[in-house]
């Protein structure tokens, strides 16, 4: 199969890291169309932010765009004028994710029509549709044009409910002003993960200074960063294929012994890394189903670590009272009188954790950072929705993303891998788990890159 | 090393998988079968059910049933349960590393290092074999054996 003409649907991050692995590693026959309903490219969750305070939770020395360079974003660092201001010591430091946007912006110059070779076109639009013909693949967009290519790969991200004004839940990927969130306003947060702190930092930051309460199941915030040395482990040491209990114990137990030795758990967690995606596969489905139930938030707040100075804004807000953390349920909200932005308020309802009682509480908003773990049924975007409908993809048993085969390839309803439509990035969780952040999806688009040259 | 617990975890695990899904079977049968005294192998279910691999019920109609069919439970992640992490000497393993008495550099120690590799081969070669692939080896055994009389 040629496979000169290549659509990629969505310009976040994932189809950005696609589209240059598959430039700089083809031939120059090898053609790239990215769809992107935004206004550019890198502006996915995660880096459409402006916030100088939203910074990196990942240290610049892990961040390059390429598995076989990892040096090309620490590079890119000293050499790039955008850069300058901010203070880069070593590779152990975390820059604001604007940054990184602009680092995506300019991965792909290259390949551009302006300023060069044009063997990548961006196209602005929403995909609406994807289609198998005999030959090749062609995406619809919204306003009716449709492009044609030999494949398609969705990299839509992270599906998550998209902001309405007139909704009473606001989420976390809205500024205040955007959300009309009044300075003196009593704010609850759902949820004590990284998107909360997002949250927090930027209601601190916009001036605003009524009462802010964070609340999730078990008020666990993640843990910070520090210059880890992780240790090395052979598959052989990991008891793949057991329950998540089991592996826990064996993790405490390794944390234990690596601690002995003078490390410290994260040496252990980092060693684990290369491993997950295995470790993952190996859970039986209903391990992994007792995994994201109970084991998740755990192994989250020790894998997705918070950069110092993050941890540091947190630890003084909570000092200073300014954000308080709860622990407990959410029980359900009721608006009264007035709608948030005229200044009525809402009574949450929650139950402490470890208590029988239900309270309540009167605030102006609720912010929505339960992250990103959508079941894309209902939160899928209009080209997702359509692809389930029509059985060209199908939801995981777990409903946290689409189904697709080892080699990225979409599984439709009758369970056969599309030939030619493939995804990357955070949509695939259900079958990598960790595909969240950058250096698991450069690994991905690698290995998709090595895939279609093989197809060549 | 395969010590005993961990050859009869497997043979148990082999009974397991060539009963029909579903069905119980009490430990008595599995240790009466297959030579185990049953005081050790029940200590080997315990070890293997707290893994998940298998599941028990108590009472009548109890008894013990693989929790996975047998083409998904792999036969290198049922012995790092039952022995460790594979290592041929108690030195040749990352995370239960045990020093030897008389080790004078672990990190240059050849014996060390050779057993090292050693291990990582044999996870790598158990880890790709199936529960079902291992009960139909002796079959198979006797499918070529069969053709080779149909042949002769």
């Amino acid at each position: 199969m040629s496979a000169s003409r290549i659509i990629i649907i969505g310009g976040g991050a994932s189809g950005v890291l696609l589209a240059a692995q598959l430039l700089r590693t083809s031939g120059d026959r090898l053609k790239i169309a990215l769809i992107e309903r935004r206004g550019g490219i890198g502006r996915g969750i995660a880096y459409n932010t402006e916030e100088p305070d939203h910074i990196l939770n990942t240290r610049v020395g892990s961040m390059s765009a390429y598995a076989d360079d990892p040096e090309h974003f620490w590079r890119w660092i000293q050499a790039s004028e955008a850069a300058k201001p901010f203070c880069v010591a070593d590779t152990f430091c975390f820059v604001p994710r604007k940054l990184y946007r602009r680092y995506l912006e300019e991965l792909v110059e290259p390949w551009l029509k302006h300023g060069g070779d044009g063997r990548l076109e961006i196209i602005h639009g929403e995909c609406v549709d994807v289609t198998e013909t005999d030959g090749g693949v062609a995406a619809t967009l919204a306003s009716g044009e449709s492009h044609m290519g030999h494949i398609a790969v969705l990299a839509t991200g992270h599906h998550v409910p998209s902001f309405s004004s007139g909704n009473a839940l606001l989420h976390a990927w809205v500024s205040p002003e955007e959300a009309g969130i009044q300075e003196e306003a009593a704010v609850l947060i759902l949820g004590t993960g990284l998107s909360m702190i997002d949250c927090a930092i930027q209601l601190i930051n916009s001036g605003h200074r009524g009462p802010i309460t964070a609340l999730s199941r078990r008020g666990l915030l993640p843990l910070p960063h520090k210059r880890s040395q992780p240790i090395r482990i052979d598959p052989a040491d990991i008891p793949f294929g057991t329950d998540p209990a089991y592996l826990l114990h064996w993790f405490r137990e390794t944390v234990r012994w690596a601690t002995e030795r003078g490390g410290d758990w994260r040496d252990v967690v980092d060693g684990i890394r290369p491993y997950t995606r295995q470790i993952w596969q190996s859970l039986s489905p209903g391990g992994k189903q007792r995994f994201l139930r109970h084991a998740r938030t755990f192994w989250e707040i020790h894998r997705h670590r918070l950069p110092p100075e993050s941890d540091l804004r947190v630890r003084l807000a909570l000092q200073s009272g300014r954000l308080e953390i709860l622990a407990g349920r959410f029980l359900g909200m009721e608006q009264q009188g007035a709608g948030p932005q005229e200044g009525g308020s809402l009574t949450v309802r929650f139950r402490r954790r470890g208590s029988r009682a239900v309270e309540s509480r009167s605030v102006n908003h609720v912010i929505d950072c339960t992250g990103i773990l959508r079941d894309p049924a209902d939160h899928g975007d209009a080209l997702i929705t359509s692809l389930l409908a029509r059985g060209i993809a199908r939801r995981d048993p777990l409903g946290i993303g689409i189904e697709v085969d080892g080699r990225c390839a979409v599984i439709d309803r009758q369970g056969t891998s599309r030939r030619r439509i493939f995804a990357v990035g955070p949509v695939t969780r259900a079958q990598f788990w960790e595909v969240t952040s950058i250096p698991d999806i450069r690994n991905q688009c690698a290995a998709l890159g090595a895939e279609f040259a093989a197809q060549r | 090393m395969l010590t005993m617990k961990g050859k009869y975890g497997l043979k148990a695990m082999l009974h397991l998988a060539g009963t029909p899904a579903g069905k119980m079977v009490l430990s008595e049968e599995i240790a009466r079968t297959n030579g185990i005294s049953k005081k050790f192998l029940d200590a080997i279910l315990g070890d293997l059910r707290n893994a998940g691999f298998i599941h028990a019920r108590k009472g009548r109609n109890g008894g013990y049933v693989l929790s996975r069919p047998p083409e998904e439970i792999r036969v290198g992640h049922i012995l790092r349960v039952l022995d460790g992490p594979l290592a041929p000497i108690p030195c040749a393993s990352r995370t239960a590393y045990r020093r030897c008495n008389d080790c004078q550099d672990e990190e240059r120690c050849q014996v060390r290092l050779a057993m090292l590799e050693v291990r990582n081969a044999i996870s790598a070669i158990l880890d790709e074999k199936t529960l079902a692939q291992f009960r139909s080896m002796g079959t198979e055994l006797d499918d070529d054996l069969a053709e080779l009389a149909i042949n002769a």
